[in-house]
């Protein structure tokens, strides 16, 4: 009597699905993370004992109006003018004091603006002095 | 004269490569994925320069309403009083006089708030804050 042969069985572990379980969690990850805004403008403030005065005859005023609007020196600016009328001054005096006076009913979005022209013109002296001291200056 | 037969050849592309290469996909998006505490919506202002912040800073939030909100930098920023900067920042540069601060305002709000948000930070000798915005392209 001839028994029929079993058939081999095969001894490894099936990984062929390993892939698809990986690329399943992969796509979970990039689905459920979110990316946070983590990214601005940094600024160092003075220490508050030794408050360098700026040199309001030497610097630069630039006022922020409650419209938006924006004076260089006194004289009605947009802020497409902060650079080409700072870059001159700054070569001559890399130290250049640059105030930022921005009335309280103006938007944040124009301050950011001014600061944002005068990071990239590489302005090291920016004050923006806070109301407090400003009322203080005009008292003096 | 009697050739060799040449083994067939197989027609499979050999996947068990992929695994690896998945799970290694897996670990680079672990390690780099920084989850955010900070879920308030905020339209932030827009600016060409910006600068990455400190991970771990405070996080001071000024909503369009003016409304602030706080957190130490664990947690998703709680509504508070403007007023309440001066403690909170306080109590943050008294553990650790370098603490970062982030402010995340919204561009439509009135510089009156920020302006306020400022001098508190400034009277607690608050020193390194960034201001968070969001990428302006080139007009």
């Amino acid at each position: 009597m001839k028994f029929g042969t079993r058939l081999k069985v095969d001894e490894e572990i099936n990984s062929s699905s390993t892939a698809d379980i990986a690329f399943l969690l992969i796509i979970f990850f990039m689905v459920t993370t979110v990316f946070g805004t983590t990214r601005g403008l940094e600024m160092t403030l003075p220490k508050k004992q030794s408050t360098e005065e700026a040199k309001t005859a030497e610097a630069v005023l630039i006022e922020i109006g409650p419209d938006g609007g924006i004076t260089i020196d006194g004289v009605p600016s947009s802020i497409a003018d902060i650079q080409p009328y700072l870059m001159p001054k700054l070569d001559r005096n890399p130290n250049k004091f640059v105030l930022i006076k921005s009335d309280l009913a103006a938007k944040y979005q124009v301050m950011i603006s001014v600061i944002d022209e005068l990071r990239q013109l590489n302005v090291k002296n920016i004050s923006i002095p806070t109301q407090k001291e400003i009322r203080m200056w005009e008292r003096y | 004269m009697r050739f060799r037969r040449r083994g067939a050849i197989q027609a499979g592309i050999p996947s068990s490569s992929m695994g690896d290469i998945a799970f290694l996909l897996i670990v680079f998006f672990i390690v780099t994925t920084t989850f955010s505490v900070d879920k308030t919506k905020v339209n932030l202002p827009e600016s060409i320069e910006r600068k990455a912040t400190y991970p771990e800073a405070a996080i001071i939030v000024i909503d369009s309403d003016g409304r602030v909100f706080l957190s130490e930098g664990d947690r998703n920023p709680e509504l508070r009083g403007i007023e309440d900067v001066t403690v909170f920042a306080l109590n943050l540069v008294a553990r650790r006089p370098l603490t970062q601060f982030t402010i995340k305002a919204s561009k439509d709000v009135e510089y009156r708030y920020v302006d306020r948000v400022m001098e508190q930070l400034r009277d607690v000798n608050a020193r390194n804050i960034s201001l968070l915005t969001e990428q302006r392209v080139h007009s």
